[in-house]
């Protein structure tokens, strides 16, 4: 293998087709030869064949993940809600695919969660978790996703579910969602050294954030009760 | 020109095409595509994983760990409403223990084969375990995965399938080391031809696919952002910038929020580069123009809205892009810088892995 590579003949892409990426250029452009390349060697016989299948399985699979792909991002798409059992059974859950980041609209709330606990059958003042963990991240250039999403997603995780229908399967989910959202609750006034109680109430509070128009403007918040749990002591 | 004349030239065209994909699907079997870029993405997907669990280290135990909020009780549950208690719920699960000593076992596990893919140690053994640790913190972490979390767990599946230790990798230097001492594969010479296509193959194939994700994730981004007002009237960076949730540097984003013809622009550059993305990427010079503005964007998103992994995966993810004349002109460029007298002791080293000239 110490002799230099043999270069495969030019990849003689058809003149003004679009180059795909990393384009295959003139020797002189690819660098040095890269040893484990194949060296062009003709293949005969089985080995022929063999590669021929390789090949083609190989393009076959590729082509049906870029079409999966495709009709996962596009769920709309008819074509793509006809088949979208086995185009999720497909992708999920290995081919996460979800890019609506900001989008459509950014947030023109911003949403605290807040809680208070009951402690001796009297409830103590209201606690601003979001701000807290704000206050943790704020500066941090590697901000950990502790402090910056963790409580955030527990409470849009609890949104979701809670908005569903109950019926079903959602409920289950709901619970779920419920429960952790008060672990995480629960850690957080540890971490503020608040103390627990016996029971805990929720509420967030949304304050609209000022339009363009109106920089200076101030907007009441608006606050709305999520439930009052009682906590295994 | 009559029909007989359009019929006999569509013929011709339609053979010369049919010739043409088949000397491409040729050369694709033939020649590893962009073997530096593979490189890059590989370098840059481990070692932001690295990155992440010594960040988290301090937060490992309640993001994946025994004392999460997500309880290993939890996670069952949402395993089974999910499906994802079937032939693979053992991987899936792999973190959910009660045992702080298992945990943290997996977890340094999970940092030696970050670190050794990073450096291209076995590379594609590595490529295989990564997939595994990486998969098994996704699902442990579903209660708070990030785009982070997506676009890792991504190029780690693709990356499987690439070449990607051909260079800047510890494989690459080994190589080089004995290079001239090697003998014939036992196989004979045609088997390892045989062998080598089907690798190069898959390779290209695993590359395309990650050129693709890389235009879904822009143009899928762009899609949904152009059914929303404010990034149609520009004020969408104001409300992105005024949110508590993500600002570092709240006085930054308040500062830009305060210009609004800049925060405008800027909506407007994002919606627009993420739009046309996967359109002007096929452009040998207009490339580079869109993934600079890309690098921009992302270095904004980075440090003013909390998200520095998202923002660096993203933009390792453009890397494959990147032509390999890039990379070598890169190379040949920090090869000079580090020759250059004096600078070479004072100027920061480069990242590990990251040594040219290993593969001359």
């Amino acid at each position: 293998m110490a002799e230099p590579a043999i270069s495969p003949p030019d990849p003689l892409a058809p003149p003004g087709s679009p180059p795909p990426f990393g384009r295959v250029a003139p020797a002189s452009r690819t660098g040095p030869a890269d040893p484990l390349a194949p060296r062009g060697i003709p293949l005969t016989g089985v080995r022929r064949r063999l590669s021929r299948a390789a090949v083609s399985l190989v393009a076959l699979l590729a082509a049906v993940h870029a079409a999966m792909l495709l009709l996962h991002v596009a769920s709309d798409f008819p074509l793509a809600k006809r088949y979208a059992e086995q185009v999720d059974w497909w992708m999920r859950p290995m081919f996460p695919q979800d890019w609506s980041i900001f989008a459509p609209d950014p947030s023109r709330y911003n949403l605290h969660l807040e809680a208070r606990t009951r402690v001796g059958g009297t409830f103590g003042p209201w606690r601003d978790l979001s701000a807290y963990d704000h206050s943790r991240y704020r500066g941090d250039l590697l901000p950990s996703i502790e402090e910056q999403l963790v409580l955030r997603r527990a409470v849009s995780y609890y949104q979701a579910s809670d908005a569903r229908p109950d019926s079903g399967g959602a409920d289950a989910t709901r619970d779920t969602h419920t429960r952790y959202l008060l672990n995480v609750v629960r850690i957080r006034l540890h971490d503020m050294g608040a103390p627990l109680g016996d029971a805990v109430e929720l509420r967030t509070r949304s304050t609209r954030i000022p339009a363009p128009e109106q920089p200076g403007a101030v907007h009441p918040p608006r606050y709305r009760t999520l439930g009052i749990w009682e906590l295994p002591s | 020109m009559t029909t007989r004349q359009v019929w006999r030239l569509g013929n011709e065209r339609v053979h010369l095409s049919v010739r043409g994909a088949g000397e491409t699907l040729r050369g694709l079997t033939l020649r590893p595509l962009a073997p530096y870029s593979a490189a890059a993405l590989r370098i840059g997907l481990a070692g932001l994983f690295t990155v992440h669990l010594l960040r988290e280290l301090p937060h490992a135990g309640r993001l994946w760990g025994p004392d999460s909020p997500f309880t290993a009780a939890l996670f069952a549950e949402t395993m089974r409403t999910r499906g994802w208690d079937g032939a693979f719920g053992w991987w899936y699960g792999l973190l959910a223990t009660d045992s702080v000593a298992v945990f943290y076992g997996w977890y340094t596990i999970a940092l030696a084969v970050g670190v050794l893919y990073a450096l291209g140690w076995h590379t594609r053994l590595m490529a295989v375990l990564f997939v595994f640790v990486v998969v098994a913190f996704y699902f442990r972490g579903c209660m708070a995965n990030s785009g982070w979390a997506l676009l890792s767990l991504l190029f780690a599946n693709y990356l499987v399938f690439c070449a990607s230790g051909r260079h800047w990798s510890l494989d690459a230097r080994r190589r080089a080391r004995r290079a001239g001492s090697g003998g014939r594969p036992p196989w004979g010479d045609e088997t390892e031809e045989l062998r080598r296509r089907a690798v190069t193959f898959l390779h290209n194939a695993g590359l395309g696919v990650i050129a693709l994700q890389v235009m879904v994730v822009y143009t899928s981004a762009a899609m949904y952002k152009i059914r929303g007002v404010s990034w149609r009237e520009g004020t969408a960076i104001h409300y992105a910038m005024l949110s508590d949730d993500f600002s570092t540097f709240p006085e930054l984003s308040a500062w830009i929020v305060s210009h609004g013809t800049f925060a405008a622009f800027l909506a407007y550059a994002t919606v627009f580069s993420q739009l046309f993305f996967a359109a002007l990427v096929f452009n040998r010079r207009l490339k580079y123009a869109v993934l600079v503005v890309m690098l921009a964007t992302h270095v904004g998103i980075g440090v003013l809205m909390a998200l520095p992994l998202f923002s660096a995966i993203t933009v390792v993810g453009d890397l494959v892009f990147l032509p390999t004349t890039f990379w070598l002109a890169a190379a040949r460029f920090v090869r000079v810088w580090r020759a250059a007298p004096g600078e070479g002791a004072a100027g920061p080293a480069p990242r590990a892995g990251v040594e040219p000239g290993v593969e001359a």
